[in-house]
Order: structure tokens, then C-alpha cells, then sequence
């Protein structure tokens, strides 16, 4: 569903292909964010089992906000430094609904096949 | 959608580059910076934490110029290369490469032939000024013709349309008649073909001219390449010969236009001085003919006078006809039928206009003039046709043909067309291995197709 960016693949920390893009607007959801807060939320949440190289991470971010699921807005931000805030548009919570939705039934379909056996 | 999106931020990203370009910079030092704090909290040496999130980034370069294939536009990035892979294939594959561009080149060359024709006889307007004022004077009668003494001295381009005949030669003291007609016309001229004209004197190469009144250039509003064009003042009995040659003949014979100005060139054993060029557009008011000399309508007798050895093979032609008969009489004589009428109607006058103004006054002055009184019940009619494409003699004649020809060459282009999709088929039966190896290792369903 959603386009990897160009080049090479973002999951050499283990992260799995395609679901980069979902954790993103995931995460932006909760309160818009600046790129290091993106990752740093990522690492935490996932007890460091996911660590975003940035180097795939601000490729990702202008690649959803190209396709109008995230907009950025500069704004002050702790110790008196400006940063871009990356925020959830409409359109980008729509898709996140719909990948959500898409994900539950993929995870729950593997999960079956997984206790099956 | 999305392909929307992706659109508007190629655009921005083409207009606005500097701007995306200084948010990168700024999203990256933020990061940078950030990620430098955080290792200091945790006890790094300040140089070390910096340098450790520098590595941590992956390189500032490597980073930005990702950013930047994403920000340009996918769709264009696979036109290149896909166009890069054609290339590359048609190199390799020399055979197919050069039997498919035969297969185009022949339809599209004959379609591109075959148009370029039709669109000079059938669709172009005359290069002049203003083509939609030119009206071609022309009329029909019932066959048959060959009872109609009075057509038959001059009977110059007579054709059959179904069971009418149809021409635009009139005698001369008709077209003087409808030169009266100021309300009608702004200029009423005449012109009549002229083949065989033996260039040099002697057996050498002849050519065609073409006689027109005083003020037929005048008249349709063309100007010199060279020197000037024939005016009234030329076209008298007793005015000195002269001549305009046309654009193509000027240059061939005295390799420019301006040299053949002021020449002399012998005409069946008459001496023509050059006067002038016709422009390299104007060559015809009929497809069918393309002169190489403007002769004043009144040189007529002249050449006639010079050219008794003139032989025909075959017996006289309408040309024979023409010139032989190109003597003073033939100016005068209200029965001899011999030169075409051309008129440029005043603004705001019609064609009908024209038809109802002119028809009545000409059946009288043909009964009047009427040698033959049995021809009385089949009286020619007038006609006035428009000139805007000049006349129409190829068109009548070929018209049909040409369509018919056109029809045939898009044929053939489909034709074209269809070997070449199956020289593709072909070939993508071929290589059904390599494609299946490229889908199952997740190449999308478009870009096999593209690439194949």
C-alpha cells in the first residue's frame, strides 16, 4: 500500500518491510513530533527492539508528507530552539485507519495459522 | 489521488527547491543536535557525541540525496530509465530494431506523402491576399456538346460533370462584359495556359507559361521576388514584349532572382525581356499547372506570329487550338470560348449575388451574338465558384482518387502497426521466462510491461 522510498530497504534494524511508513503515523497521532522525537518514541515503545536509522527515517517523513498524509510546521520547541513538527493530516489519519485495520487482520490471520500448529 | 499529490510536490519541489532544501538542512541539524544532547546526557565527551550522531545519521549527503529521490517525481524517474532500457535494447537487438523502424517509416512516410498532396489540391487556400474573395467564373450546359457550334472553335477546358459540361473559358468580350460590372468586382482577370513555348529557339527544351491579363498579379495581390510583376501598361499589342518568370525557373536558369531581372530570353523566336519573379509561393491558381513564365495576355499574336513550325503530333490539342488561334481575332470574337475568368468580389457581395446579377446579361449577349441559332435552346449557364482553392480542375478530376489513395495508406500504417505488435509478441513469448522470474521477484505489473 504505502511506496518504500528509493534505495535501500529501511529494515536493517528489523524493522519489517512496509510497516515503517504505519509506525510513523502512528506515532505522529498521539502528539506531532520533530524527526528525533520520531525515532526516540520508536526506540522506547518498542523496548529498542526497532531502532530507525535517520538515514531512512527523514526520507519516509518527506515522502508521507508528499503524499499529503503528514504536513510540517515549524514552531518553537524545549530549550528555546525552533524545529519542524511533523503532524497528521486527514487524509494521512484516514490511511493510518485503514492500514490499522488492514494490519489487525493480517496479524490476526497469521497469529491463527501460527496456533494452529 | 495520490498521483496528485505526488504531482503538486514534484511542482513544489521543482519551484520551491531552495525552501525544501533549507527544511531538510534544518530537520537534519535538529536531529543532529538533538541526538548530540542525548549521548552528553548519557556521559559522552561533547566532540565525541557529536561525531557519534553524525555516524548514527549515516552521512548528511547520503541522507539528503534519498530525501531527494523521493521528493522527484517517481513516475518521470522510470520514464528516463525505462527510455535509457529501450535504447539499450533496440542496440542489441539491431535486426528488430531496424525492422520495425522500416515498418513505421514506410506508413508514416506514405500517409505524410500522401496528406501533404492531398492538402495542396484539395484543403489549401491559394497563397494570396485574401483567397475568400476570389470567385471563379465558370459555365454548365447540357451535353451534347459537340452540336454546340458555338463552344467549338476555343472549346478550351471542357470537362463532364455527370450530364452537364462545365467550363471556365469564356471569349474575351465577355470577360470584358464582366469587367463592366464595378458593383460586382474589384478586378475581373483572365489567364489561359500556354504549353510548348520553345525556350532558346530552335529543337531545344520548351516550357509552359501561362497568359494572364494586365492585372492579374495586381489583381490577387502577390508581390515580386525580383524586379516587378506585369502591369496593364504591359499587357497591350503594341507594347514591348515581356515576361515574369517563375521563382523555380529564374533561379534554375540564372541562379538567382535577382540576375534574371533585366535578361532577355527568346520564346518561340521572340525576344522576352525579363522583367520581374514571381514569389517562390505562388506558382498555381491551378494544381494541375505550373508555368514557368507569365506572358501578357496581348503577346499572344506575337508568339503565334513566331511559332509556324510549330508540329503536334496527334493532331491539334486544345493548346494547338489556343495558340494557333491566338490571333487578333480572338480578342474580339464573342463565340470563341478561350480564356478563364477570375474575379475578386467587392466586400459584401455573395456568390449568389454575383450569379443573379451576371446570368440574365450574358444568355442575352450570347443570343445576341449567336452564329448558330440551333444551339439557342441550350444556352450555356453562369456559374461563379469560389476561388479560394484555387481552380479546381485537379480536385475534380482526382479528388475521388485521392481519398481513396488516403484510405489505402492508412491501411497500409495499420498494417505497419499490426507487424509490429506481433514482431512484439513474438519476442515477448521469448523472454515469458525472464518476465515470470522479474514478477515473482515483486517487479509491479506495469513495469514488466514497460520494459517489454
Amino acid at each position: 500500500m504505502f511506496r518504500k522510498p528509493k534505495g535501500r530497504a529501511e529494515d536493517r534494524l528489523g524493522i519489517p518491510q512496509g510497516t515503517l511508513y504505519l509506525l510513523i503515523l502512528t506515532i505522529v497521532r498521539r502528539e506531532p513530533s520533530h524527526g528525533y522525537g520520531i525515532a526516540q518514541r520508536l526506540q522506547s515503545l518498542t523496548d529498542g527492539a526497532f531502532q530507525i536509522n535517520p538515514g531512512s527515517l527523514f526520507p519516509a517523513l518527506y515522502a508521507l508528507e508528499r503524499d499529503g498524509m503528514l504536513r510540517s510546521v515549524e514552531r518553537a520547541s524545549d530549550n528555546n530552539r525552533r524545529a519542524r513538527y511533523y503532524e497528521l493530516t486527514p487524509r494521512g489519519r484516514k490511511r493510518l485507519e485503514q492500514e490499522e485495520q488492514r494490519w489487525e487482520r493480517v496479524t490476526n490471520a497469521i497469529a491463527n495459522v501460527l496456533r494452529s500448529t | 489521488m495520490t498521483f496528485l499529490y505526488r504531482l503538486r510536490a514534484f511542482v513544489r519541489w521543482l519551484v520551491r527547491r531552495d525552501e525544501i532544501e533549507r527544511a531538510l538542512d534544518s530537520d537534519l541539524e535538529d536531529y543532529v543536535a538533538r541526538s548530540t544532547e542525548a549521548k552528553i546526557r548519557d556521559g559522552m565527551a561533547p566532540a565525541a557525541a557529536r561525531r557519534a550522531a553524525l555516524i548514527e545519521l549515516g552521512g548528511v549527503e547520503q541522507a539528503k540525496t534519498r530525501v531527494r529521490e523521493t521528493l522527484s517525481f517517481q513516475p518521470l524517474d522510470s520514464l528516463v530509465r525505462d527510455t535509457r532500457y529501450a535504447f539499450r535494447t533496440m542496440r542489441r537487438q539491431k535486426t528488430f530494431t531496424a525492422l520495425a523502424v522500416l515498418c513505421l517509416a514506410l506508413g508514416i512516410g506514405a500517409n505524410t506523402t500522401i496528406f501533404s498532396f492531398m492538402d495542396s489540391v484539395l484543403f489549401r487556400a491559394l497563397p494570396v491576399d485574401r483567397p475568400a474573395e476570389l470567385v471563379i467564373l465558370q459555365w454548365t450546359a447540357n451535353r451534347p456538346t459537340e452540336s454546340v457550334p458555338w463552344a467549338m472553335p476555343g472549346r478550351g477546358d471542357v470537362v463532364a460533370v455527370e450530364s452537364r459540361l462545365r467550363s471556365d473559358n469564356w471569349s474575351y468580350p465577355v470577360l470584358e462584359l464582366f469587367e463592366g460590372r464595378r458593383e460586382l468586382f474589384t478586378e475581373v482577370f483572365g489567364s489561359q495556359p500556354v504549353s510548348q513555348l520553345r525556350i532558346d529557339g530552335g529543337d531545344g527544351p520548351t516550357g509552359d507559361g501561362l497568359y494572364v491579363t494586365g492585372n492579374f498579379f495586381r489583381s490577387l495581390g502577390v508581390g515580386a521576388r525580383a524586379g516587378r510583376l506585369l502591369a496593364e501598361d504591359d499587357d497591350r499589342f503594341e507594347a514591348p514584349p515581356v515576361v515574369v518568370l517563375s521563382s523555380v525557373f529564374g533561379v534554375a536558369r540564372y541562379g538567382s532572382a535577382e540576375a534574371a531581372v533585366g535578361q532577355t530570353i527568346r520564346l518561340n523566336d521572340v525576344a522576352f525581356t525579363v522583367i520581374g519573379v514571381a514569389p517562390p509561393a505562388f506558382f498555381r491558381l491551378d494544381p494541375e499547372r505550373r508555368p514557368s513564365f507569365y506572358l501578357p495576355m496581348r503577346s499572344g499574336p506575337l508568339l503565334v506570329a513566331a511559332g509556324p513550325r510549330l508540329t503536334l503530333p496527334g493532331g491539334p490539342s486544345r493548346f494547338a487550338a489556343a495558340l494557333v488561334g491566338s490571333t487578333l481575332e480572338m480578342y474580339q470574337d464573342p463565340e470563341f470560348y478561350w480564356v478563364s475568368a477570375w474575379a475578386r468580389l467587392r466586400p459584401g457581395v455573395s456568390r449568389e449575388q454575383v450569379q443573379a446579377a451576371l446570368r440574365s446579361p450574358f444568355e442575352r449577349f450570347f443570343a445576341d451574338n449567336l452564329r448558330n441559332q440551333a444551339s439557342l435552346p441550350n444556352p450555356p449557364r453562369l456559374e461563379a465558384a469560389s476561388g479560394t482553392a484555387g481552380r479546381d480542375g485537379m480536385r475534380r478530376n482526382y479528388g475521388e482518387t485521392l481519398f481513396v489513395l488516403f484510405a489505402m495508406v492508412v491501411v497500409i500504417l495499420t498494417v505497419a502497426c499490426a507487424s509490429i505488435a506481433s514482431l512484439l509478441l513474438e519476442r515477448a513469448t521469448a523472454r515469458r521466462r525472464e518476465m515470470a522470474v522479474r514478477m515473482s521477484l515483486g517487479a509491479g505489473r506495469l513495469s514488466v510491461i514497460r520494459n517489454c
